[in-house]
C-alpha cells in the first residue's frame, strides 16, 4: 500500500525542526531513518497530518564525547553506532545490541534515537538505554529537557516525549572500566523482533560481581529494568550457579505479551533462561 | 534421436552463470510494474475484512468524486461480464464447484477477498478513494477449522452447496484390510501440513493495454499460454484478440500458476475505459489474496512386520481448498496420492482425500504441490518405524526401498518408476554426513545430558515431475494435456532464436536453453536468443510448473535442434555435392566423412538456405523446426537428505548443525543452476519445518499478512549446505533429465523435523507439529499439548508461533 | 475476544442501575470517544485510539439492545467502522450489577469485541495491548461514573455542550463540540477535518443539514480533531492487569465507540 497524503516538511536547523513540529500540531511525526514510520505509513496505520524530515539535520548525525558520557545524536544510524570508536570504547553493550538489530539495510538508514522515540518493546534498543541509565535530550519551541530512559518509556509504543518536543540525541554514560557485556537475544529469524532480549552489563572484581544492569526486552509494554536480578547478584559470586538462581527472579513485575511468535507463560521462562546467560558470558564465566 | 553425431559436449553440463542475472538483479528490466505506458490508470482494490458476510450494499459515490478517480466499480457493476474464475481439474464428476467471481457480488468468503475497485490517475488517488467506498456487510459465521467444518450442522461456506466437503477422491491397491490385520507394528500418526503463503520476490503485477478490440495483458504470471485461453473463455473475447505477455517474472513456486480475479478485472476495465490500467499488488494485499499453500491433515496408518518390513499404508486426508476452487485446486492434495508410498515397497496402500472449503484464502499449487505433504508423511513414518523397532532409520528404509536393480518398478500406487539408485544417493550422503560420527556425538550428549542435545534425521525420497504425460493428466480429469512446444529459428546471420513454451520466471531458461541449443546445433552460446513468455512470440506451450520444464520444454527444444539438423544436412549435402549418409555433422560443421576439410558450417547453410540460389529440389528455403514433446511418464527425481539439528532443550530453539542434500536429478544441463535451484528447495522446505505458517484468528483474520509476522529465512539463518548427486538418467526421454525445481523443497521439511523429534525422543516426545518454533518444542519437552493441536477454543493465542492453519484457527 | 471485567462501587444497586441505564453516562467513560448524534434509542459517534504514531478512528452506532431490570443486566451492542479504511468493529456488552451485603455494588463487564481489517491483521496484537487499557480505562472511569451523585441528564462535572443530543439528532454533533473546561486542546477547531491534506471534496462535512429521516443517523465526519485515546494518558507503564484476555483490544474501543458521548479530558 502507499501512503495517505501529509504535509512534508524539511527543516534546514534545529530550531527550525522543532518550530515546525510546534506549528503542525498533535499528529505531526518525525521523520528520522525511517525503518518504524514509513511501514506505519504505508501500511495507513499513521496518517500524521505532517512529517518533518530531519535529513538535513547533518549536525544530528554525529556522536560525540561528552566527558563521562557520549551523545548520541538524533540522526546518527545503528551503523555509524556499530563502528563509532566512541561507542565500540565505551558503550560496547550498545555496540552489541545493535549488531543484532534488523538486517543491513535497515541498519543503514535506522537511527538509535528513532528505534527509542518509537518506544517499541520489542525494539532492542530501549533496554539498553534502560541498561545504561541513557538521558534522552527532547527539544521543544519551549526549550529543553532530559528525561531519564527509566522515565521515557511510558507504555506500548508510547514515549514520554510531547507533541511538540523532538528527540535531539541520547546521551549515554560511560560505563567505564571492568564491566563485561552481553545483549542475548531470542528470536526466530535474523531480521526478525526479539521474543525475548536481554541487555546485560557486568562488573566483576576478581570472582565477585560489584555491579550488574540487566534489562529486559519485549518482557512488557515498555522495556523493564530487571532490578531483582541485579540486587540477587550484587556482591555476591560470580559463577553460574549464582547467576542461574539470580536469574529467577528475572521476569518479576512484568506483563509479557501474548502473541504470534509466544506467550506469556514461555517468554516468562525465557526471561530467566536468557537472563542467566547474559549474566554468564557479561561476566565472561 | 538422429544420426547426428554427437559432439563434443562443451556446453551442456557446464556451470556457466546465468546470463539473465544481472538484469534481474539489478532490476533494470521489464517487470511488470516498471512498464507504463501513455495514459496509464491505476488500480486498487477494495477487500473484505470479514471472513465471511453478505454485502448489503456498497457506496462509491464519495469515492467517485474523489480528484484523480476515473471510475469506481463494485462486484455487482461487473456481474453480467466477469463470468467466474476456472477450475480445470474437476476431480470427481460429483466435485461440488461452486462460481468464483471475480469481484465478489452478493457475498464475500475470505479476508482480502476483492469487493470493489478504483481506477485513478495515480495510485494514491486509487488508494486514497478505496477509503471513501462504505460496504455495508452482514457478518456471518466463518469457518476455519477443517474438522469442524466437515463435522454435521457445521456452518457452511457455500450455503447453497448444502455442504463443506467439495469432493472425496479414492485411490486403493492391494488388500489393505489384510495388511492391517494382525500386523505385529502399527502406527497410527496425524500431522498437520500448515498453510504456507507462497511468497514469491516479485508481487503480482497486471498491465492491461487496449489497442481497439484488442488487448495485451502484462502479467507477472507463470502461465501466459494457460491464461491466454483462460481469459477468453471467462471473458467471452476471443482468444485471437488476447495477447498475454509474462515479462521478467520474478518467482512463482505455483503461486503464479492461476487466473487471478485481478487479471481479469484488469481485462475488463481496459475494454470498458478503452486506456491502459495496471494494477501492483503491495506485500500485505499478496499475503492475504495470492493463493496459499499446502494445509492439509493427515492420519495415517502404517502397518509393518518387526523386520521393519512395510506392509500397508492408510492415508486419510482433509485438504483445505479455501472459499472457492481455483485453477487446480482439487487436484493439488491428489498429485500426493501417488506419491505416499514414497521409494518403498509395500503390499496395499488406500489414499482418501476430501477437499473441505473454509473461509479462508483459496489454496492451490505450491512448490511440489502435493508431492511435499506426501513426502513428510512417509519420510516422518520411516523415522518412526525405526523408533518403534529400535532400529537405524537408514535401515529400516534399506529394508523396503526399491533396489536398483528393480527398476524399472511399478508402485502400489500405480506409477512405473522407471529408474533410480537409492543406494547410490544414500551411500554417498552417508559419507558427506559423516553419519557414524554424529551419532557418536548425539550419544555423547545423551550420556553428558547436554542441554543441547543432537538429533539426525533423515529423508530418502521421490517425486513425480516433468508433469506431465497427457494421458495421465486426462485420466486424472485433467482439463489439459502436459506437452511442450519449442521453435528453433536459424537467422540468415547464423544466429539462432530459439521459442519455447516453458515460462522462465527465475529458472534461468535462457541460459540452459542455449546451451542445449549451442550443443545441438554447435553454435556458440553467445549466438542463441532464447524467447518466451510472450504468446504473440511463443504462440503454444504449457508454461512452468511441476519441475517439467526441462524434463519436457527442455526435452522438445532438443528435438526442434535435430530437426534443424536434419534440414540443414539435406542443404548440405547438396552444397557439397555428397550423400546425405555421408555427411557427419560434429562442431557446428557438416563434413563428408573422410574428407574433413570440405565441409560447410551450420551458418552457411543457413544463408544458403536464406539466398535461396542454389537448393536442391522440393526443399524450402528454411530451416526454421518446431517440435512438441509429450512424454510417456513422469520423471522420478530422488534423493537422501540427512539433517544434524541441535535443539536447546532450555528454550526449545532448533539450529541445524549440518545438512547434506544427495541429488539424483538425472543428466544435468548446468549445474550451477541446479545447485541453484536445490539451494532455494532446501531453503523454502527447511522454511515450513522451521518457521513459515499462515496463521488464522477464530474469526477468520489472516494475522501474518506482513513479513514481521510471517518469517521466512535468509542465509543468516540457513547452514552451509552439502550438495552433490548421483546421476541416474532418466529413461523417458531422450536427454535423461529429471527436473529439479522442487526436489529441495519436497525432501527437507521431513529431513529436519525428523532431526528435531530424533533429539528429543530420550525425552518421551515423538513429534513436533510444524513449524517447530522454539515454543512448540519447549512445550513438546514439557509433554505439554501443542495449541495448535487442541481442540478449537482451547488454546490462548499466539503460544508457539503459530495457531495452526490445517489445524483451524484456534 | 471476549474481556472481563470486574469492580465495586459503593453505591447501592437502584442507583448504579440508573446510571447504567444513561447511554449518554456510560458513554463518557469510553477514553477517545465523541458522540455525534442521537436518534432514539441509537447513539451514533466516533472513537479514535491513538498509540505512538498509530491512528484508527472508527464511526459507528450503540445502542442498549436489553435492560432487565430483574437481573440488572444492561446489554448494549455497537458496530463501527474505520473512519478511513474498510475495517469494522463490533462489540457487546454486557453489564450486570451485584448487590452486596454492605450495601455496595459489584459490577461485572463481559464484553466480547470483534474487529476486522488492519488491526486485526498482525501477528503481534497492537489491539490486545491498546484494547485491554482501553477498556479498563472505561471500567475505572465508568466506577467513577458511578460513585458520582446521580444526575440523570449531564453529570454535574461536564457541563455538556450538547443539547442536541435527545432532540434534534444530528445537528449539533458537527461544530466541535467545544471541550469542556480542562481540555487544552489547541484551537483545532478549524482544521478542515481528519481527512485534511486530502482536501478535494469529500464529505460534505459542515453543512448543517437537517437530520436525516432515516432510521440511521447519517454519520458525518466531525471536524474537530476529537480527542484521542492516547496511552500516554494512562499514567505510567501498564496498571492495567492483564486479567483481560489479550486480543482484539481495539474492539473493545469500537464498542465503547458507539455509545460514547463527550469528550472526556485527559
Amino acid at each position: 500500500m502507499i501512503p495517505a497524503t501529509f504535509d512534508y516538511v524539511r527543516p534546514a536547523s534545529v530550531d527550525d525542526a522543532v518550530r515546525a513540529l510546534a506549528d503542525a500540531g498533535e499528529d505531526a511525526k518525525v521523520l528520522a531513518g525511517g525503518q518504524s514510520l514509513m511501514p506505519l505509513l504505508r501500511m495507513r496505520l499513521a496518517y500524521p497530518d505532517a512529517l518533518i524530515d530531519l535529513d538535513r539535520l547533518d549536525g544530528l548525525r554525529e556522536i560525540r564525547d561528552a566527558g563521562d558520557a557520549v551523545v548520541i545524536g538524533a540522526m546518527a544510524t545503528h551503523h555509524q553506532v556499530i563502528g563509532d570508536p566512541l561507542v565500540r570504547e565505551h558503550l560496547p553493550l550498545m555496540a552489541r545490541a545493535t549488531e543484532t538489530v534488523a538486517d543491513p539495510a535497515v541498519r543503514h538508514r535506522g537511527t538509535f534515537c528513532g528505534s527509542l522515540a518509537h518506544a517499541d518493546p520489542a525494539g532492542d534498543l530501549p533496554a539498553v538505554a534502560l541498561a545504561l541509565d541513557a538521558v534522552l535530550l527532547a527539544r521543544s519551541v519551549r526549550g529543553e529537557r532530559e528525561i531519564p530512559a527509566a522515565e521515557f518509556f511510558v507504555d506500548w509504543m508510547t514515549s514520554a516525549l510531547e507533541p511538540d518536543e523532538l528527540l535531539v540525541g541520547v546521551r549515554v554514560p560511560k560505563l567505564g572500566a571492568g564491566w563485561g557485556v552481553h545483549y542475548e537475544k531470542f528470536h526466530r529469524t535474523a531480521q526478525a523482533w526479539a521474543i525475548v532480549g536481554v541487555a546485560c552489563a557486568v562488573r566483576r572484581s576478581g570472582d565477585t560481581v560489584e555491579d550488574a544492569r540487566v534489562a529486559l526486552t519485549n518482557m512488557g509494554p515498555v522495556p523493564v529494568r530487571a532490578s531483582g536480578v541485579e540486587d540477587a547478584v550484587r556482591g555476591r559470586a560470580a559463577t553460574r550457579e549464582a547467576f542461574q538462581a539470580a536469574a529467577g527472579h528475572a521476569a518479576e513485575g512484568t506483563e509479557p505479551p501474548t502473541d504470534l511468535h509466544g506467550s506469556a507463560e514461555y517468554r516468562t521462562h525465557l526471561a530467566s533462561v536468557l537472563t542467566a546467560r547474559a549474566l554468564s558470558a557479561a561476566a565472561d564465566v | 534421436m538422429t544420426a547426428t553425431t554427437e559432439g563434443p559436449a562443451r556446453e551442456m553440463g557446464s556451470p556457466r552463470k546465468r546470463s539473465e542475472d544481472a538484469r534481474l538483479i539489478t532490476g533494470r528490466t521489464r517487470w511488470t510494474d516498471n512498464m507504463a505506458p501513455a495514459g496509464t490508470l491505476h488500480v486498487a482494490f477494495l477487500r473484505s475484512p470479514h471472513a465471511h458476510a453478505r454485502i448489503t450494499g456498497v457506496d462509491a459515490g464519495a469515492a467517485r468524486n474523489r480528484p484523480g478517480v476515473v471510475a469506481v466499480f463494485s462486484g455487482a457493476d461487473f456481474a453480467d461480464e466477469q463470468g467466474a474464475l476456472p477450475c480445470a481439474w474437476v476431480v470427481t464428476e460429483d466435485m461440488k464447484h461452486p462460481d468464483h467471481p471475480p469481484m465478489a457480488v452478493d457475498e464475500v468468503r475470505y479476508v482480502g477477498e476483492p469487493v470493489a475497485c478504483v481506477v485513478a490517475r495515480d495510485r494514491y488517488a486509487a488508494f486514497d478513494a478505496l477509503e471513501e467506498i462504505d460496504v455495508d456487510y452482514e457478518p456471518l459465521p466463518a469457518v476455519v477449522d477443517m474438522e469442524a467444518a466437515v463435522a454435521d450442522g457445521a456452518d457452511l461456506v457455500h450455503e447453497g452447496l448444502g455442504t463443506n466437503t467439495s469432493y472425496t477422491w479414492v485411490f486403493e491397491n492391494g488388500d489393505l484390510d489384510a495388511a492391517m490385520r494382525d500386523a505385529p507394528v502399527v502406527l497410527e500418526r496425524r500431522y498437520v501440513q500448515q498453510r504456507l503463503i507462497p511468497t514469491a520476490m516479485e508481487p503480482r503485477s497486471v498491465l492491461c493495454v487496449p489497442e481497439g478490440e484488442e488487448f495485451t495483458l502484462y502479467s507477472a504470471t507463470q502461465i501466459p499460454h494457460i491464461l491466454r485461453l483462460m481469459l477468453a473463455t471467462v471473458t467471452g473475447i476471443g482468444e485471437h484478440r488476447i495477447r498475454v505477455v509474462a515479462p521478467d517474472v520474478g518467482g512463482g513456486f505455483g503461486s503464479k500458476l492461476q487466473v487471478y480475479g485481478e487479471e481479469v478485472i484488469a481485462l475488463l476495465l481496459a475494454r470498458r475505459l478503452g486506456r491502459p490500467v495496471k494494477w501492483t499488488e503491495s506485500r500485505s494485499e499478496g499475503n492475504m489474496t495470492v493463493h496459499h499453500g499446502r494445509d492439509q491433515i493427515q492420519r495415517l496408518t502404517l502397518a509393518a512386520e518387526r523386520d521393519g518390513r512395510i506392509r500397508g499404508l492408510k492415508v486419510e486426508l482433509l485438504a483445505d481448498m479455501g472459499a472457492y476452487l481455483m485453477l487446480v485446486t482439487p487436484g493439488i492434495p491428489l498429485l500426493g496420492a501417488f506419491m505416499f508410498n514414497g521409494i518403498y515397497k509395500m503390499d496395499a496402500y488406500s489414499f482418501t482425500c476430501s477437499g473441505v472449503f473454509t473461509t479462508k484464502t483459496p489454496t492451490d499449487a505450491y512448490r511440489g504441490a502435493g508431492r511435499p505433504e506426501a513426502t513428510f508423511a512417509i519420510e516422518r513414518l520411516m523415522d518412526e518405524l525405526a523408533a518403534e523397532l529400535g532400529m537405524d532409520p537408514i535401515e529400516v528404509r534399506r529394508r523396503n526401498w526399491i533396489a536398483h536393480e528393480e527398476f524399472p518398478y511399478d508402485t502400489i500406487a500405480g506409477l512405473t518408476y522407471d529408474s533410480g539408485n537409492y543406494e547410490a544417493a544414500t551411500d554417498k550422503a552417508l559419507e558427506l554426513f559423516g553419519y557414524d560420527k554424529l551419532r557418536a556425538e548425539q550419544a555423547d550428549r545423551r550420556e553428558r545430558r547436554d542441554p543441547v542435545q543432537l538429533g539426525i534425521g533423515v529423508s530418502t525420497f521421490t517425486e513425480m515431475c516433468g508433469l506431465a504425460p497427457s494421458r495421465v493428466l486426462g485420466s486424472l480429469s485433467y482439463g489439459a494435456g502436459g506437452w511442450e512446444h519449442a521453435s528453433v529459428r536459424v537467422l540468415p546471420s547464423g544466429k539462432v532464436e530459439v521459442v519455447t513454451g516453458s515460462s522462465a520466471h527465475g529458472q534461468g531458461h535462457e541460459t540452459a536453453w542455449a546451451q542445449i541449443t549451442a550443443d545441438r546445433l554447435g553454435v556458440p552460446f553467445e549466438d542463441v536468443k532464447v524467447l518466451h513468455g510472450d504468446t504473440a512470440v511463443s504462440h503454444k506451450g504449457m508454461d512452468t510448473y511441476g519441475s517439467r520444464s526441462l524434463a519436457v520444454g527442455g526435452v522438445a527444444l532438443y528435438s526442434a535442434c535435430d530437426k534443424v539438423v536434419d534440414k540443414a544436412r539435406k542443404i548440405a549435402a547438396h552444397l557439397l555435392e555428397a550423400s546425405e549418409q555421408d555427411l557427419e555433422f560434429e562442431g557446428g560443421r557438416f563434413s563428408v566423412r573422410g574428407v574433413r576439410q570440405e565441409g560447410r558450417t551450420l551458418q552457411e547453410v543457413a544463408l544458403a538456405a536464406f539466398a535461396a540460389h542454389d537448393l536442391p529440389d522440393g526443399i524450402e528455403p528454411s530451416l526454421d523446426s518446431d517440435a512438441t514433446f509429450d512424454p510417456d511418464n513422469f520423471s522420478f527425481p530422488h534423493g537422501t537428505h540427512l539433517c544434524a539439528a541441535e535443539v536447546d532443550t532450555e528454550t526449545g530453539m532448533v539450529k541445524i548443525r549440518k545438512y547434506v542434500a544427495v541429488d539424483d536429478v538425472g543428466k544435468v544441463v548446468n549445474p550451477l543452476i541446479v545447485e541453484g535451484q536445490v539451494h532455494g528447495g532446501l531453503a523454502q522446505g527447511i522454511a515450513q519445518a522451521l518457521y513459515e505458517e499462515a496463521v488464522y484468528d477464530a474469526e477468520g483474520n489472516l494475522t501474518t499478512t506482513t513479513m514481521a509476522d510471517y518469517l521466512i529465512p535468509s542465509a543468516a539463518d540457513l547452514p552451509s549446505f552439502t550438495t552433490d548427486r548421483t546421476e541416474t538418467p532418466a529413461t523417458s526421454n531422450p536427454m535423461g533429465v529429471k527436473g529439479v525445481g522442487e526436489a529441495g523443497t519436497i525432501a527437507s521439511t521431513p529431513a529436519v523435523v525428523n532431526a528435531i523429534v530424533d533429539a528429543l525422543r530420550p525425552f518421551g516426545v515423538d513429534d513436533v507439529p510444524m513449524p517447530c518454533t522454539p515454543e512448540r518444542v519447549w512445550r513438546a519437552l514439557r509433554s505439554e499439548p501443542d495449541p495448535g493441536t487442541l481442540e478449537p477454543g482451547t488454546a490462548e493465542p499466539g503460544a508457539g508461533g503459530g495457531l495452526g492453519s490445517a489445524g483451524g484457527a484456534r | 475476544m471476549e474481556l472481563d471485567h470486574e469492580f465495586t462501587v459503593p453505591v447501592p444497586v437502584d442507583r448504579a442501575w440508573s446510571v447504567l441505564l444513561d447511554v449518554e453516562r456510560v458513554a463518557s467513560c469510553m477514553p477517545g470517544a465523541t458522540l455525534d448524534s442521537v436518534d432514539g434509542d441509537e447513539y451514533a459517534g466516533r472513537m479514535k485510539v491513538k498509540v505512538g504514531a498509530m491512528t484508527i478512528t472508527y464511526r459507528g452506532t450503540a445502542r442498549i439492545v436489553s435492560a432487565d431490570e430483574s437481573s440488572r443486566t444492561v446489554t448494549m451492542e455497537a458496530a463501527a467502522k474505520e473512519a478511513r479504511g474498510s475495517g469494522t468493529a463490533s462489540a457487546t456488552v454486557q453489564a450486570k450489577l451485584h448487590p452486596q451485603d454492605d450495601g455496595t455494588t459489584r459490577v461485572t463487564v463481559r464484553t466480547k469485541l470483534n474487529v476486522t481489517g488492519r488491526p486485526a491483521q498482525f501477528g503481534r496484537n497492537i489491539l490486545s495491548e491498546v484494547g485491554s487499557k482501553i477498556i479498563a480505562r472505561f471500567a475505572k472511569a465508568l466506577a467513577a461514573e458511578l460513585e458520582s451523585p446521580a444526575e440523570p441528564e449531564a453529570p454535574a462535572a461536564e457541563p455538556e455542550p450538547e443539547p442536541a443530543s435527545a432532540a434534534a439528532p444530528v445537528q449539533e454533533a458537527m461544530p466541535e463540540p467545544e471541550s469542556p473546561a480542562e481540555e487544552a486542546k489547541p484551537e483545532k477547531a478549524a482544521e478542515p477535518e481528519p481527512a485534511k491534506a486530502e482536501v478535494a471534496q469529500p464529505v460534505p462535512a459542515a453543512p448543517p443539514q437537517p437530520p436525516a429521516p432515516s432510521e440511521r443517523p447519517p454519520l458525518r465526519l466531525a471536524r474537530d480533531d476529537d480527542d484521542a485515546i492516547d496511552l500516554l494518558e494512562v499514567a505510567g507503564p501498564s496498571l492495567v492487569k492483564r486479567a483481560v484476555p489479550a486480543a482484539g483490544g481495539l474492539v473493545v474501543l469500537l464498542l465503547v465507540i458507539r455509545w460514547l458521548v463527550r469528550r472526556r479530558r485527559r
